[in-house]
């Protein structure tokens, strides 16, 4: 549908958040569920980018966390206000948080915090039985993002930076790792962990998730040429737990959100 | 606003299967149908080709399996596909509510296999015509090792005539140096049509990496940039053999598709286009009737081969 551009600011530098609005956008979207943006007119390029939602601030409106990262996200970049926005979804299948759920652990890297950022709107509002624990880790102090925002919600927010040029210097997953170890001794039954960024930290989420028999669900990206389902160009390897074989999954359309557990690390 | 009376003729022939609309979807970007028909009722289009089956389900190549390139993209899906026999009990009913003919895309190892793939389709109602894939480049048989030998294409496709009745569509590589042989021993087999084209082998590298963007390094290109090479293709195949055929290769609006049946295409078919608008194969076909509504003409017949070369 065509949308019109509400906002695209810088937050830091590459990285920009911008606000899209049209009627009905937002109504059946979910944290963990994505668009396929259609960044320019014409042939060139000719692919949709796959933006995962950030915020969803009304039925009409949503906001996208983006880091400018390619020829598709520098265009989208230089849109303003005003600008129309060929937007297709929500699509794919996000986070849920199922009622067995009683703690939950989200876990971010990077620009991967866009869609925690949703996930904690949705728990803050229709789960309020459930304090969320938010770890955020990025490379540097421009690439821990949303602090604010965690903290306007109230959320207890552990930060980590790989080159401590800001907060503790480390990765975030030792972080996850003391706050598991402090609060296990009364166990870990309804626990769950929500995790989004880069491979290396979602594959050592899931092995510390696995060792601690948490639940983990992980949000992951592809190249994808439809984000429907039909062009098979962003599968990635399965467990087939049935059959005790490797499968390969549409992350558009299985995913993007998968049980870790799965996952063919 | 044209009358109803003067309602210009969209109905095409490629040989005895007959479109009500030229527009059907390139085998491969429109999954098995379902996957579309949540944004558009599927009767808006002629007809849909299926993604290419074979006799054993196929679990495809390794990711990376696309990029994109300028105007364009490179895949290597590497055939991956459900099986014939859940294609015909899962998938094929869903399509027996929709007027639109169905076209089954198959594809083997041997030439025992695109028979005996064949033979279980020739006999599934809900299947109009089988298009024979002799031509992706993204596997080392099961496809174009067939469709760069003139002898195996015609030994591949004779043996495909033999056993089904249906209408066959003979889909052709464009990896070859001139297409008119392959096209002639086509007719010779007894084909019914031509699909031309699939797509044309490629490679993109990462130059931060130094490594291929595809996983199986080649592989197949596909959307405007390769649109060109497409019309040449169909004009110099449709002068040199009587064949109806199927024109693709990058076609994004009515415009285009007009362009393809003035080089010779008798039909089109919408594929990357698929990927970039979900609606595209219905708009395209609404945009046709539009086209012959307003240069008034009666019959979309009238414009195929009709280029002034």
């Amino acid at each position: 549908m065509l949308t019109t551009v509400k906002s695209n600011e810088k937050v830091v530098p590459g990285f920009f958040e911008m606000e899209i609005e049209a009627k009905g956008l937002a109504k059946h979207a979910g944290p963990g569920q994505f668009f396929m943006l259609k960044v320019a007119f014409g042939t060139d390029p000719l692919l949709r980018r796959p933006l995962s939602i950030h915020r969803i601030t009304s039925p009409d409106s949503l906001r996208f966390l983006y880091r400018e990262s390619g020829r598709g996200t520098s265009i989208l970049s230089k849109l303003v206000p005003g600008d129309q926005l060929d937007a297709l979804g929500p699509l794919g299948n996000g986070f849920k948080v199922g009622k067995t759920v009683k703690h939950a652990l989200i876990v971010g890297g990077g620009i991967g915090v866009a869609p925690l950022l949703c996930l904690t709107d949705h728990i803050a509002k229709e789960r309020p039985d459930i304090t969320p624990v938010v770890f955020i880790g990025g490379r540097d102090k421009d690439s821990v993002m949303c602090l604010d925002q965690f903290k306007e919600l109230g959320i207890e927010t552990h930060i980590r930076t790989e080159d401590g040029s800001i907060h503790k210097k480390g990765l975030i997953t030792h972080s996850l790792e003391e706050y598991i170890d402090k609060y296990k001794k009364d166990g870990t039954g309804g626990w769950a962990i929500f995790s989004c960024g880069p491979t290396p930290m979602l594959r050592s989420v899931a092995a510390i998730a696995n060792m601690n028999d948490i639940k983990c669900f992980t949000s992951l990206e592809a190249h994808m040429a439809c984000g429907i389902g039909a062009c098979l160009g962003c599968v990635i390897p399965l467990l087939d737990r049935e059959h005790e074989t490797q499968v390969y999954r549409k992350v558009c359309e299985d995913g993007p959100v998968f049980d870790s557990e799965e996952v063919l690390w | 606003m044209v009358k109803k009376d003067h309602t210009p003729s969209t109905e095409v022939s490629l040989g005895p299967l007959k479109l009500k609309n030229p527009v059907v979807t390139a085998s491969g970007t429109f999954g098995y149908g379902a996957e579309y028909a949540k944004f558009y009722d599927l009767s808006r289009l002629g007809g849909i080709t299926v993604k290419g089956l074979s006799m054993k389900p196929i679990p495809g190549n390794p990711p990376p399996r696309i990029c994109e390139t300028p105007s364009g993209m490179l895949n290597a899906i590497g055939l991956q596909n459900v099986g014939v026999d859940e294609f015909i009990n899962k998938k094929l009913p869903f399509l027996a509510q929709y007027d639109i003919k169905v076209i089954a895309n198959i594809f083997g190892n041997t030439v025992e296999e695109y028979e005996a793939v064949a033979a279980r389709l020739d006999r599934a109602d809900g299947v109009h015509a089988l298009e024979v894939n002799i031509s992706c480049p993204n596997v080392k048989k099961g496809g174009m090792a067939f469709g760069v030998d003139p002898d195996s294409t015609y030994e591949v496709l004779k043996a495909v005539r033999q056993v089904t009745g249906k209408p066959v569509i003979a889909k052709l590589s464009p990896n070859v140096t001139s297409v008119v042989p392959f096209a002639e021993k086509a007719a010779e087999a007894g084909v019914d049509a031509l699909s031309l084209i699939n797509t044309l082998l490629g490679m993109a590298i990462d130059i931060r990496t130094r490594k291929p963007k595809l996983a199986n390094i080649t592989g197949g290109l596909s959307g405007p940039a390769i649109r060109p090479v497409a019309i040449r293709i169909i004009w110099q195949v449709h002068r040199a053999v009587g064949l109806p055929i199927i024109g693709m290769g990058g076609i994004m609006d009515a415009s285009d598709a007009v362009e393809f049946m003035l080089a010779g295409a008798t039909a089109v078919a919408v594929g990357t286009a698929n990927f970039v608008n979900p609606t595209a194969a219905a708009d395209i076909a609404d945009g046709i009737k539009n086209y012959l509504g307003e240069n008034k003409i009666e019959d979309i017949n009238q414009i195929i081969g009709q280029v002034q070369a």
